[in-house]
């Protein structure tokens, strides 16, 4: 049974079609990009997959169970799947330690020192524990984007997805990030990440989902996608990015 | 002819209730203004409409005349309030309009992916309202507080109307009695000014024992 499995996924507003018919899995442990030019609805789709956004056609299965379901309890599914943010969205008035604590603390009700050492633990999976008093405003990007990773991992989900991870940092510290991500593949966390950033891609995962304009183009490893000919549209999209530099 | 001091002695009897108007005042307006705030985050679109008719109402209309409204009106629906009751609960409506702007304007100023962390964390709206909006919320907005704090002292002299003996009662009865109006409204003046700076030497270590590294800059 996959872990997630997305099955015609519409999402529209009015006229407009955001997701047209968008149906994929991922199984336990797979690290999987969606890619695609901006506007494709890469972002929308992610917001589908936790609920933030009410899609308007077809349906979402985490573990089996249909979370697309009206009598679904959203709250209960976000504990599960984990978000990260193209900007952070660090709590600004805690330390690194206490926004990882928070959640913990509220919602799976474990005491201060629990909490406390899990956020301890999750903290040195990203490298930050020696940052753990430090305030959002006192770190780099790339530091804040690994705490809200670490933040994430502190409620133990099934999923983790990402939402343009990079985007806001230099390269040298998009690198950093997609050290950590390696890393937490290598631990069997199930991820979904959306990117525009090619290296970054081919770097963390099995398969890349390549959208467009609301459509599956082309679900491939990466060497394979980058090196394809047949779709314009996806030739064109990887021959910018080899120019672009990145 | 009274002397100096001795006029400060007698003015100083209505500090106390100048003090008391006020902070009661101000604590009605915070209080007020987290209320509309928090009514304005839950509520829909007519919801909004109708309390920024009360916000532009009460802002425009002159302290004065509402506590003369109060004052005549409330005796005639049968509520019989104590008269500093009736001022404090003028004032307090009046700052909480006026505060509740700048803790909207806070609340506003947070960006918007703080929230949706906290949703897609598994957190409900008010459990994100009260554990990461909040306490940003009253930080950022405590310079904005404090100034409308100042507001609230200012008109405070308007109890004199209902008969609260505040300063400003007592300058008048003191003028009226020796006839030397400059220096008893000096000193009333000098007392305003010590309430003032006394006030905000206590919000400025509140705000700096509360301040966090880095916070207000973005």
């Amino acid at each position: 049974m996959p872990l997630l499995e997305v099955k015609n996924l519409r999402l529209g507003y009015g006229d407009k079609v955001v997701l047209n018919d968008i149906s994929f899995t991922l199984y336990r442990g797979e690290v999987k990009v969606v890619m695609g030019p901006s506007g494709c609805g890469k972002t929308s789709l992610l917001r589908c997959l936790n609920l933030l956004v009410k899609p308007t056609g077809g349906q979402i299965f985490l573990n089996g169970q249909e979370i697309t379901a009206p009598n679904t309890h959203e709250r209960a599914v976000r504990r599960q799947i984990g978000f990260v943010f193209q900007q952070f969205g660090l709590f600004r008035h805690l330390d690194a330690l206490h926004n990882v604590m928070l959640a913990p603390v509220k919602l799976l009700k474990l005491s201060r020192k629990e909490a406390q050492e899990r956020a301890r633990h999750e903290l040195s999976r990203v490298d930050m524990l020696e940052h753990a008093e430090k305030y959002p405003a006192q770190l780099s990007g790339g530091q804040q984007q690994r705490i809200a990773i670490a933040r994430a991992l502190a409620m133990d989900p099934k999923l983790i997805l990402f939402d343009e991870p990079t985007s806001a940092l230099d390269p040298e510290l998009s690198r950093e990030i997609s050290i950590i991500i390696n890393r937490l593949f290598l631990d069997d966390v199930s991820m979904l990440c959306v990117t525009h950033d090619a290296h970054f891609a081919k770097y963390v995962c099995d398969k890349i989902i390549f959208l467009d304009q609301g459509n599956i183009l082309a679900e491939q490893q990466p060497e394979q996608l980058y090196a394809q000919q047949e779709d314009e549209r996806i030739r064109r999209f990887f021959r910018m990015a080899r120019e672009g530099g990145s | 002819m009274p002397t100096y001091l001795e006029i400060l002695k007698l003015l100083s009897v209505g500090v106390w209730n100048t003090l008391l108007l006020t902070l009661l005042s101000a604590a009605v307006g915070v209080i007020g203004g987290t209320a509309l705030t928090l009514a304005h985050v839950v509520t829909g679109r007519t919801g909004r409409a109708i309390l920024r008719g009360f916000v532009y109402t009460v802002q425009s209309v002159p302290s004065l005349v509402l506590i003369f409204m109060a004052m005549f009106g409330l005796p005639q629906i049968g509520v019989c309030l104590p008269p500093m009751i009736t001022v404090i609960g003028c004032l307090g409506l009046v700052a909480s309009a006026y505060m509740g702007e700048v803790l909207r304007g806070a609340l506003n100023s947070i960006d918007d992916t703080q929230r949706e962390a906290g949703l897609s964390l598994g957190m409900s709206q008010g459990r994100v309202f009260w554990s990461v909006l909040m306490p940003q919320m009253w930080r950022l907005s405590a310079p904005g507080l404090i100034n409308e704090f100042t507001a609230v002292l200012k008109s405070s002299p308007f109890a004199y109307i209902a008969g609260v003996p505040e300063i400003l009662k007592e300058a008048q009865a003191l003028t009226a009695v020796t006839s030397r109006g400059l220096p008893v409204y000096t000193i009333a003046a000098l007392l305003f000014l010590a309430i003032y700076l006394v006030c905000n030497g206590l919000f400025e270590t509140l705000y700096r024992r509360f301040h966090l590294p880095g916070f207000e800059e973005g």
